[in-house]
């Protein structure tokens, strides 16, 4: 299967196994709902290190246009609709202690993001087949697998479906035009779907065993470890 | 959990479809209309597509529990597909997969009202979920996320925001019936698609 690996660099401390980007995503989503605002900076310090540490995907972060949309939207609604205005510009009234508020729904929606990018981000369509077949459920990671190396043959599926039927003309009744799509697009999916059974099968492949070993821990699940209990005090000190 | 090998291949071709719904043309419409604007467009078309090709793929793995499979293949290849902002819509993806199979109890969704009751209940979802993402990405109250949507649903009806629960209440219903539509077209869709496949 062509898996899209994590590939990032790992700054001596060797990669994660699944398991430790599993922590890691866990331990992201609890701290940045759960963590008070005065100790965002600690959940920040966390994923900035981690990111840095095994992959740049929580730093990619930085490049994607959504995740500023988000922190925008966090900053203007804290800005101009949580407090009344106390302050105006040029005809515009906003609120300091609103934009402040603002600027904490900003961090808190950005540390959830780039969790969710440094832990996820980093992980390989076979780490998590193998995840699912460590808690029971090898035919999900088989069908992970096989869903993910359908996705170009269907987005090119799709797209030539969309084009015969509006060189048709078929774009005139958008009610059809949306029936024919589906069905094409359905209708091809299942042969593709029925090749890959011949293939499986003709290999005698059973989606009830796991394809591989369960993942392993890594040695540089424990510097995680160590990393995440630093985090853990740093959001709960007193 | 035993199912065969073809229902897990279906599993990932549908999961697969409702992925490349989400990921090509979710970004097509989050340009049409930008998330700093209002999402109720975009997130209506993009979960009504999702629910039809589910609930298609309900009718090849006729088994409890398939549509929610194919919610979580898709949820996962969204999380590994490239782009930063992915948990609002990996929560949506499972919880309308998870309302799809609530609606299909009835009567082992072997009937067409089935599948629109699922269509229905998944597209409810939309309506709950600033209500719980507003407050999970951004830490506000429930009452400050009930008052934004009031606002954003009054700007789409013309309505004044001051009739709130008319505004929440008329956009549950236009999802009602558009998720009611889609499953109701999703089971025509499967009986000819069955059909062709023979």
């Amino acid at each position: 299967m062509g898996h899209r690996q994590g590939g990032a660099p790992t700054r001596g401390l060797g990669p994660l196994s699944p398991w430790g980007r599993l922590a890691l995503l866990a331990w992201s989503w609890a701290a940045a709902m759960l963590a008070p605002d005065r100790r965002l900076p600690a959940v920040w310090a966390v994923l900035l290190l981690a990111g840095w540490l095994w992959g740049r995907e929580g730093l990619r972060l930085w490049r994607s246009r959504g995740a500023w949309l988000i922190a925008g939207a966090a900053l203007a609604a804290g800005a101009f609709w949580l407090d009344p205005p106390d302050r105006w510009i040029g005809g515009i009234g906003w609120s300091g202690a609103g934009l402040v508020q603002g600027a904490w729904m900003a961090a808190r929606a950005l540390a959830l993001l780039a969790g969710t990018a440094a832990a996820a981000g980093g992980m390989s369509v076979s780490g998590w087949a193998g995840l699912l077949g460590a808690w029971g459920l090898p035919g999900l990671g088989f069908a992970l697998g096989v869903a993910f190396n359908l996705l170009p043959t269907l987005r090119e599926l799709g797209e030539s479906a969309y084009h015969s039927i509006r060189l048709r003309g078929g774009l005139r009744r958008p009610g059809l035009a949306l029936r024919l799509f589906l069905l094409a697009l359905v209708a091809n999916g299942v042969r593709y779907g029925d090749e890959v059974v011949k293939a499986a099968t003709s290999r005698a492949f059973d989606p009830s065993r796991p394809a591989g070993p369960a993942p392993r821990l890594e040695p540089a699940d424990g510097w995680l470890l160590g990393l995440l209990l630093l985090g853990t005090v740093g959001v709960l000190w007193r | 959990m035993k199912w065969s090998l073809r229902d897990w291949v279906y599993i990932a071709v549908f999961g697969a479809l409702w992925g490349v719904v989400e990921v090509g043309l979710g970004s097509y419409l989050h340009v049409i209309f930008p998330s700093l604007g209002n999402t109720f467009f975009t997130g209506l078309t993009l979960a009504a597509l999702g629910i039809m090709l589910a609930l298609v793929g309900r009718s090849f793995v006729p088994h409890r529990g398939a549509v929610l499979m194919i919610a979580v293949i898709t949820a996962l290849l969204k999380l590994l597909s490239p782009g930063g902002v992915k948990l609002g819509p990996m929560l949506a993806i499972v919880a309308e997969g998870l309302l799809m199979e609530l609606g299909l109890l009835w009567r082992g969704g072997k009937v067409r009202p089935a599948y629109a009751l699922a269509g229905a209940l998944a597209l409810a979802w939309n309506a709950v979920h600033p209500l719980i993402m507003l407050p999970v990405l951004f830490g506000r109250t429930l009452a400050e996320s009930w008052t934004k949507i009031a606002k954003d649903g009054s700007a789409i009806l013309g309505l004044d925001a001051s009739q709130a629960l008319l505004i929440l209440g008329l956009l549950l219903v236009i999802r009602w019936a558009i998720g009611a539509a889609a499953g109701w077209l999703a089971w025509d869709i499967a009986r000819a698609a069955r059909r062709r496949a023979g």
